[in-house]
């Protein structure tokens, strides 16, 4: 082929141009078409490298390094120093294992008489070791540091250390004074490294000394024991996760009891790092959800290409003509390919624009998306990868939409005579046609199957009635030196002052106090042996009157009294898991070892399950337990009736002031605002699949409605024969929707079945087993028939309204 | 039908092709009788109607302006629906190019218009088939595609499709123009046997031989009836 000179490419564009405006709707729905496509995939693209490729960041290898995750509990801490010395003893799988205190909150401490605000992270021995961060100036803190009692040395963050010191590079060495302690700065980290999770301390200091300065009238033994830490871990090199894992919770179910603490839990999930992120498993399970939607986009841009390659020669049967003409003309197969390849290029550049603004606005709307904001998403949607990946995508886009009239030159279907067209669909359409209709009906299906799963996740018995009841959440200041009330004593006259300031306010009828309520995140978890059976239970702290206010239904027994420090009751899971049966009245969850009397593990009621977590989630074990002492004020205040949120607020706060001015009101809501975070993150899923779903099965429809264009458009000729034979314009309508239903009946079976298998496949994970799937696999492939026939429907009334005459007539 | 009563009757009839710059006059003002049994060419050169006389009388395409009337029903006010109904009861057609569908068999391309009919049922259709493709010589390759047949042999499949409804009229728009001159006669003849058996032919052709044939012989030119030989203008 002779060389195109750029004469012949602006010629080439310029007739490209003209071509695209003689037909400006077409031309519209053609870049519509492959704009949303790229918008899809550029936004998946762009979340799938930012959840997936985000290295940990300011960490100089994290090769190996793992995080875990926890189903219904706050995913943090929860092991002891104890537990993580002896789980790095004991392990044969990994490299080294250490912990970190998140939140030990500076908030009213000074430095050197500057009041500072944020947290300090206590670490054990072995966190620098095992994370092994970048560092800007000075040393990691070592084994020397923390021997004995620990050393008060720190190595500060960079951005306090910007913030705070100047970015003094003479700050190693230098002392500062924290509250009453004197600490010495030995390293600032690399801008980049924020510790064990997606938030940056303040500073990183030995978690002895830590202890010594913060928790100093905690015994040494209770502190060894106190589930305070963070794990982090380095596997082994030679060694997988599922090895890791399988060790893991086999040890931690090895570790003795600790305490008043109980022993750690299980149940845990361990995942490679990728980024720094609060929750690992909602970091997961986005992954994998992102990674299958940017399958199916990808999929769908490379069918939505087709589409419009056919589309775009459906418009002009002249084109062929005209494509013919040039070839008469002495244009060669690879001069007439680039011409292509060139008009096709030029929808491609509009729709790739088009399609980033869209995914700039698909990006910001998804940021606000609970599973995704959970995940760790950074929001910044167009990253290198993702324009990498749309670049590529808009090369491959180009190729495609050029490649149906490509291969007619290919075929040497360009000089026959149109007359000669079948209005048959030909094995490439009819593959298209299979493809498309399958790949709409296994992502419509599985869309379909989030909506069903919310929707029945939203329709289930949690086993309460918050309807009418709002919550006053109580919250605490935190002030150095400051020290908790724990006296049991104190907060029953406490209530006893709100019940009668609230009660005085018109509409209530019924007040309790409850901590943590459904929806809310709790670490009271203890594990124990009960007549010889291991239980795991959660802990819920409530008075008298908690019950009757969120309509909790008691099976046997009686509700707490004001008067009951000692009784607890259990719900009906518990029971049943320890002995068997719910009427466990007067039975011990724990024994009366104190020798005082109270029978504090006495059994007084079982009430009926509760759903706390994600109302997936099979019901669990529960102890509901008299709040007492401190955590009796933290409770939430329950309020069942018609009551101004302001009258709540203003009559609770003084009460608390009364007794604690740390305490104060943090918010007045509905309960079941609480309720609805249970399954938040499953209506942005929700939503978000379905999104894509109903745009890949349009776009879907669209390639349908293409394709019969396409056959109507070239059998035109036989159509005209047919009416010139005496067929009418239904009949005409009747042949081209049967052809049309007829050619996708293969696409809707596969589609069906695909539909079919992946939500039986989703139905282990991401959605639940009560789904019903093959009711949705029937769905939607109704609702895909549906769509067929309407998307053949223009193209139907389009061949009704052939003019047999101008098609029949002789040249 | 008689003089009286004729089978095709225009008044006043014209075409016009009206694009952004240009306004086309194909036929321009026509009026013509067609009786029962005749047999009419209709000649003249290219660009002069001819075609588009025949598409309107075949009801494949509708006039700007006038009247037609074709077998006592005024084909002007009637829907698509009833055109289609006139085309498959009262026209037969035969093009030059054949146009039968590729994809289908002599015999599922002669049954067509029946299976638009409707009211037959398989048998009748397939005695009716086998009927008109014996009456061309045809019924040896009733199971051949068009594309394994001769150009002589796929017109004569055309004819057969067109005789197979038992229409009034046939139309023939140049049908030896796709021909060698042996299979052009063998074409001319079997046209000629309808006739002589009662067929009402109207043909269009570009060959003064095959149209000394016709009875009657209308020359158009300009969109108009320039000659009407053989029969009167309306």
């Amino acid at each position: 082929m002779k060389a195109v000179g750029l004469g012949g490419v602006l010629a080439d564009l310029r007739h490209a141009g003209r071509l695209y405006l003689k037909t400006p709707w077409q031309s519209l729905l053609a870049v519509l078409a492959l704009a949303t496509a790229m918008a899809l995939v550029s936004t998946m693209a762009g979340l799938w490298s930012d959840l997936h490729l985000r290295a940990a960041p300011g960490i100089s290898d994290d090769r190996g390094l793992l995080t875990l995750g926890r189903h219904g509990e706050i995913p943090f801490a929860n092991y002891s120093a104890a537990a993580i010395r002896q789980l790095a003893e004991s392990s044969q799988t990994l490299e080294s294992m250490s912990g970190a205190r998140l939140y030990q909150q500076l908030d009213g401490s000074e430095i050197d008489g500057r009041p500072v605000e944020g947290t300090l992270q206590s670490v054990l021995p072995g966190f620098f070791e095992t994370l092994r961060p970048m560092l800007k100036l000075g040393r990691a803190l070592n084994d020397d540091d923390h021997a004995g009692e620990g050393a008060r040395v720190a190595v500060l963050s960079h951005a306090f250390w910007q913030d705070f010191f100047g970015g003094d590079p003479a700050v190693i060495g230098r002392e500062f004074r924290l509250d009453e302690s004197d600490w010495r700065i030995v390293g600032v980290a690399h801008p980049d490294f924020r510790g064990a999770r997606s938030f940056s301390p303040l500073m990183w200091v030995p978690h002895g000394a830590s202890d010594r300065q913060f928790q100093s009238e905690m015994p040494p033994e209770l502190l060894d024991n106190a589930p305070f830490y963070t794990p982090v871990f380095r596997a082994r090199r030679d060694v997988g996760l599922e090895a890791v894992t399988r060790e893991f919770r086999r040890l931690v179910g090895d570790l003795p009891d600790q305490g008043m603490f109980g022993r750690p839990v299980s149940g845990d999930e361990l995942f490679f790092l990728r980024g720094l992120v609060d929750d690992p498993l909602a970091h997961e399970a986005a992954i994998r959800q992102v990674t299958l939607m940017l399958a199916a986009t990808l999929l769908i841009a490379v069918v939505a290409a087709f589409n419009v390659g056919i589309f775009l020669l459906a418009r002009a049967p002249g084109r062929r003509r005209e494509l013919a003409l040039r070839q008469a003309l002495g244009a060669g197969r690879r001069r007439l390919g680039l011409q292509l390849v060139i008009e096709a290029a030029m929808l491609v550049v509009a729709a790739t624009a088009a399609g980033l603004l869209g995914a700039l606005w698909l990006a910001a709307a998804f940021k606000e998306l609970a599973f995704l904001a959970r995940a760790g998403f950074s929001g910044q949607p167009l990253n290198l990868p993702a324009l990498a990946f749309a670049a590529g995508l808009a090369a491959l886009m180009t190729v495609l939409v050029a490649l149906v009239p490509m291969a007619m030159i290919r075929r040497g279907r360009l000089g026959q005579d149109a007359r000669h067209s079948s209005a048959r669909p030909g094995r490439f359409q009819q593959a298209a046609s299979l493809v498309q209709l399958s790949l709409a009906g296994a992502v419509g299906a599985v869309a379909l199957g989030f909506v069903v799963h919310l929707w029945l996740m939203e329709s289930r018995e949690l086993g309460l009635d918050v309807e009418g009841v709002t919550q006053v959440q109580i919250s605490i200041e935190r002030r150095p030196g400051m020290r908790m009330a724990m006296n049991f004593e104190d907060v029953a006259p406490f209530r006893g002052e709100v019940r009668a300031s609230l009660g005085g306010l018109p509409g209530v009828e019924s007040i309790g106090f409850m901590t943590p309520l459904p929806g809310e995140q709790s670490f009271a978890v203890t594990r124990s042996v009960v007549d010889e059976v291991e239980v795991q239970a959660r802990i819920i702290n409530l008075s008298p009157g908690a019950l009757e206010t969120l309509r909790i239904s008691l099976l046997h027994g009686r509700d707490l009294e004001d008067d009951d420090e000692a009784g607890v009751l259990v719900n009906r899971q518990y029971a049943e898991t320890v002995w068997g049966e719910t009427d466990v009245v007067g039975r011990f969850i724990q024994r009366d070892e104190a020798g005082d009397g109270l029978d504090r593990g006495r059994i007084i009621g079982v009430v009926d399950n509760v759903i706390f977590d994600h109302p997936d989630e099979a019901p669990r074990p529960m102890v509901f337990s008299n709040a007492q002492g401190f955590m009796g004020f933290l409770a939430s205040i329950v309020v069942r009736g018609d009551v101004d949120p302001d009258a709540l607020r203003s009559r609770v706060e003084p009460l608390l002031e009364s007794y604690m001015d740390s305490l104060y009101v943090a918010g007045v809501r509905p309960v079941s605002e609480q309720i609805d975070e249970l399954t938040r993150m499953d209506r942005a899923r929700a939503g978000i699949t379905a999104l894509f779903g109903g745009v890949i099965v349009l776009l879907a429809g669209f390639g349908f409605f293409a394709m019969q264009r396409f056959l109507v458009d070239s059998g035109q000729r036989e159509t005209a024969i047919r009416m010139a034979l005496g067929a009418g314009p239904a009949e005409v309508r009747r042949l081209v929707l049967r052809r049309a239903l007829t050619s996708g009946l293969p696409g809707l079976f596969i589609g069906g079945l695909l539909g079919l298998i992946l939500v039986l496949w989703l139905s282990e994970d991401l959605i639940s087993r009560s789904v019903p799937a093959l009711a949705i696999a029937g769905i939607t492939v109704l609702c895909l028939a549906i769509l067929m026939l309407i998307a053949s429907l223009q193209p139907a009334l389009r061949a009704a309204r052939t003019q047999p005459g101008r098609w029949l007539r002789e040249d | 039908m008689t003089a009286d009563n004729p089978l095709i009757q225009l008044r006043e009839l014209r075409r016009i092709y009206t694009t952004e710059q240009l306004e086309t006059h194909a036929l321009a003002g026509i009026d013509l009788q067609i009786n029962p049994g005749e047999y009419v060419a209709i000649e003249g050169p290219s660009g002069c109607g001819k075609s588009t006389l025949l598409s309107v009388l075949g009801l494949l395409d509708e006039p700007s302006s006038g009247e037609y009337v074709l077998a006592g029903v005024p084909t002007t006010d009637i829907d698509g629906e009833e055109q289609a109904r006139l085309r498959n009861r009262e026209i037969g057609f035969i093009f030059q190019s054949f146009n039968l569908i590729p994809e289908m068999s002599v015999r599922e391309n002669v049954e067509l218009p029946l299976l638009y009919r409707g009211g037959l049922s398989s048998g009748e259709r397939r005695e009716r088939v086998e009927s008109a493709l014996e009456r061309v010589g045809m019924l040896p390759r009733a199971d051949h595609r068009p594309g394994q047949l001769s150009g002589g042999q796929q017109q004569r499949a055309a004819i057969a499709r067109a005789l197979v409804g038992q229409p009034s009229l046939l139309l023939a728009d140049e049908p030896t123009g796709n021909l060698d001159s042996d299979s052009g006669e063998q074409v001319m003849d079997l046209l000629s046997e309808l006739h002589a058996g009662g067929a009402t032919l109207v043909m269009v052709t570009h060959n003064p031989d095959y149209a000394a044939r016709a009875s009657r012989r209308l020359h158009l030119r300009d969109g108009r009836i320039e000659r009407d030989h053989g029969g009167e203008t309306a």
